[in-house]
């Protein structure tokens, strides 16, 4: 039915476990520590160590390593390209030659370095989105940028803007499933030709997605006025944010572990 | 010439643990000048049928074809097929994107590479089918009234003579005014020779303007007949989210109460045989 | 919950920016707490304007709208007179703005910064009353065209308001999914709230107080249903409306003389009469 499916787009996966009941806040800073130590950690026999943290995670969050694996799945061709670029154009001993190509050990090591660094880096946001609601995430981005707040930046904006983007994905991509199947059964050609004439040929799948947003966003804001809403000031919370002893435990075992790992990996090198 | 189907059966997401039926083993015949109804509830696989038959979708089994063409993976014609049978979604005036109505009119002609000579006839006939023959052609289709942009978009499929159309759901969001409006328009693309299947939850609907009516449940096609025969075995068998109609039910419960009323969805008949046997 | 609420226009006239005709001309209507009443009127006759007036989203160009006595022009009773009033609209899909259930329908109280375990009580009540209990942390895109309406109706409800304005709240669903809603919306008129419904469906409105018809901007018609329905078809359908079959039998069945018209069109009733 759909050209694209909901569930590939890494989406919140309402569960009872730990990991879900864990402060969005917590779960957004050990993100940001796995991200960083995905890039500190540069030696390859230290990488397993990051699927068996993905491994464990998934099971503590009660999610299926298929569910988490899917998440990747929009980027798996970026980081194919990405292994063949290292592949091919990293210098040193050639391990096999043929005409222009030439792959060379460090080349392999580098290719495979990129490429699962990529890969984890998806792989641990994803769990952070299939674990945290968007409004609990965008809740915990607002309170972790509150302190910005009284220097212009926009915190309670940007994380309503996003609560709002994420409820309407699906949406919209049903939608541009439907119109897209209106127009090709008005014969439209949307899937063939160079990149130029398939713009091209979107024309007339864009230009009525941007109506229906519009017309959408005008009638939401009109929704969301009728019910009392003024921005962020005097909002209060349904599930307010508790920063309990188990988020500190958390976040400082995930913290402690990426610690180890840099420190493994500069022993190591 | 007709548009058949036998034994279609659909399923989304083969293979997957989400694997559904849409659609199972569903049989029906369309010929020309008919007026067929899909009725079900959401969920029924009328939507899925809908896409069927211009070849949006193609069966997992069973065989569609559409004036002999065959409707199957790897068919030449399934281009020729999607040409002969328009397809109408649920709110069309959504897929407008021209900036004229000329413009939007041409869509489908050219992408049907019709010759450009016979382009403007096509585009004139269309209009004049759906009662827009006086519109400002070069007029935003944006700046037209709601009722006008629904009209407009049909008319942009009609505007490559398909023999058959296919509406999904052609009167969600009109009030009665635009739907007596809508169902008169289609009565004449029928005197033009054109099939229509309208899709639709509105038994009623179909019961007052359909020659023929499919009754789809959990993608069966449970009943199929004209309007007489399928209220027949609905009142024999009710059906999951679609009711009878209140006059018809009610005449049925005037029959178990002794009175001598006919089997009527039609609320004089059943007003003037009640009349007869009191009075 | 109701008690004290009313809702009073006098001589509204509005004109949306940019055009020459006015969308309301001239509206009178007074809203009596408790009462369930519906406007009816085709597409364009102004009735949705004239909804959101009551919530002060649109506020008169000409005339003025009391809101327990809260006139909707005035800026500062904005914040109040949306709690007096809470609104559900046409399309579900762009008027829930969480991603889950529970999350949305404490939107509306979260905005009125009110305390988490009211808010907690609140939203466990409407959804409850919305049949949605059990759904609180389902995500919004898994619900039905019908349930999505009636989270709709419990976010607005979770304002504990006492008057509800449904503007069109079926229009975009099936038959079960406008049962679902009506069956919710009777039960809160039972419960003492006033409920304001916009449509243009007859059937909608057999079980209502009273009826305004709306055409033209301009209320053509006020009373009861019943009264309504006897005007005849042929006079509804000059304010484009059209008589259900079920209504043009009762009708008929009044005009020959074998039912008494206080027997209101609904079929159990009239076959009970005529048992008799």
């Amino acid at each position: 039915m759909q050209f694209m499916n909901h569930m590939t787009l890494g989406q919140y996966v309402p569960a009872d476990s730990f990991v879900h009941r864990l402060d969005p806040r917590c779960k957004i800073l050990a993100t940001v520590a796995l991200l960083a130590g995905v890039f500190l950690v540069t030696d390859l026999r230290l990488f397993p160590g990051w699927a068996l943290l993905l491994v464990a995670v998934s099971a503590l969050a009660k999610i299926p390593l298929s569910m988490v694996l899917r998440s990747a799945r929009p980027v798996v061709f970026l980081v194919l390209i990405t292994a063949l670029i290292h592949v091919f154009l990293t210098k040193g001993d050639p391990l096999w030659r043929w005409g222009i190509f030439t792959i060379t050990a460090e080349g392999v090591v580098m290719a495979s370095r990129m490429a699962l660094r990529l890969l984890f880096l998806v792989l641990f946001a994803g769990l952070l989105t299939l674990t945290t609601s968007p409004m609990e995430l965008s809740d915990g981005l607002e309170r972790l940028f509150a302190p910005l707040t009284p220097l212009g930046f926009p915190a309670h904006d940007l994380a309503m803007m996003m609560t709002i983007a994420l409820r309407f994905i699906p949406t919209l991509l049903d939608e541009t499933d439907r119109i897209m199947k209106a127009q090709l059964a008005r014969g439209a050609d949307l899937d063939r030709g160079n990149i130029v004439r398939r713009l091209r040929a979107f024309i007339p799948v864009l230009v009525p997605l941007f109506v229906i947003v519009f017309q959408r966003a005008d009638d939401l804001a009109t929704a969301m006025e009728a019910r009392g809403y003024r921005g962020g000031k005097g909002r209060s919370r349904l599930n307010p944010l508790h920063w309990r002893a188990r988020d500190g435990l958390a976040l400082a075992s995930v913290v402690a572990l990426v610690v180890a790992g840099a420190a493994a990996d500069r022993w190591l090198t | 010439m007709s548009l058949i189907l036998r034994n279609v059966s659909h399923s989304y997401h083969k293979g997957t643990p989400l694997e559904t039926a849409a659609l199972r083993g569903v049989s029906l015949d369309v010929e020309p000048g008919q007026w067929v109804a899909v009725v079900g509830h959401t969920g029924s696989g009328k939507s899925t049928l809908a896409q069927h038959l211009n070849a949006l979708l193609l069966p997992d089994a069973g065989e569609i074809t559409v004036d002999g063409l065959k409707a199957a993976k790897g068919s030449k014609d399934l281009r020729e097929i999607r040409r002969r049978v328009g397809l109408v979604f649920q709110y069309p005036e959504q897929q407008l994107f021209a900036e004229s109505v000329d413009e939007e009119m041409a869509f489908g002609p050219r992408n049907w590479g019709l010759p450009p000579d016979q382009i403007g006839p096509a585009v004139d006939q269309a209009l004049a089918l759906v009662d827009l023959a006086d519109l400002p052609r070069d007029r935003s289709p944006f700046a037209l009234s709601g009722g006008q942009k629904r009209r407009l978009a049909i008319a942009s499929v009609l505007s490559v003579r398909p023999s058959y159309l296919v509406l999904d759901e052609p009167t969600a969001g009109l009030d009665s005014r635009g739907r007596r409006g809508l169902m008169t328009l289609i009565d004449g693309l029928r005197r033009e020779g054109i099939a229509v299947v309208q899709v639709t939850h509105d038994l009623e609907l179909a019961l007052a303007y359909c020659d023929r009516i499919c009754v789809l449940e959990r993608g069966r096609a449970l009943f199929w007949g004209t309007p007489q025969v399928v209220v027949e075995q609905l009142l024999d068998r009710p059906v999951q989210g679609l009711s009878l109609p209140e006059v018809l039910a009610f005449a049925r419960d005037l029959r178990e109460k002794g009175f001598n009323v006919p089997l009527s969805w039609d609320p004089y008949e059943v007003a003037h045989a009640l009349a007869k046997e009191v009075g | 919950m109701a008690e004290g609420f009313v809702s009073v226009l006098k001589g509204v006239r509005f004109s949306y920016p940019r055009t020459d005709t006015a969308a309301l001309d001239g509206v009178d209507l007074e809203i009596r707490a408790g009462e369930w009443i519906a406007l009816l009127g085709p597409n364009g006759s102004g009735k949705s304007t004239l909804a959101k007036h009551l919530n002060a989203l649109l506020a008169p160009t000409q005339g003025v709208c009391l809101v327990c006595g809260r006139d909707t022009r005035d800026e500062k009773a904005l914040e109040a007179i949306r709690r007096l009033v809470a609104m559900v609209f046409q399309n579900p899909d762009n008027q829930l703005v969480a991603a889950v259930v529970e999350e949305d329908a404490a939107f509306g109280p979260e905005n009125a910064g009110l305390p988490p375990e009211v808010i907690r009580s609140r939203v466990d009540w409407a959804l409850s009353v919305c049949g949605l209990s059990g759904k609180e942390r389902s995500p919004v895109y898994t619900l039905s065209g019908g349930q999505k309406q009636r989270l709709a109706v419990a976010g607005a409800l979770a304002m504990e308001p006492p008057c509800l304005v449904l503007d069109e709240a079926t229009a975009m669903l099936d038959p079960q999914g406008r049962t679902e809603i009506m069956d919710v919306v009777a039960d809160l008129n039972g419960r003492g709230m006033t409920i304001v419904q916009i449509t243009h469906r007859l059937e909608e409105v057999v079980s209502c107080d009273r009826v305004a018809v709306i055409d033209g901007g301009v209320l053509r018609w006020q009373g009861t249903p019943l009264d309504l329905f006897a005007l005849g078809p042929d006079l509804l359908a000059t304010w484009g409306l059209e008589t259900p079959p079920f209504i043009r039998l009762w009708q008929e069945l009044c005009g020959a003389g074998l039912l008494d018209p206080a027997v209101p069109p609904s079929p159990k009733e009239v076959l009970d009469a005529l048992c008799r």
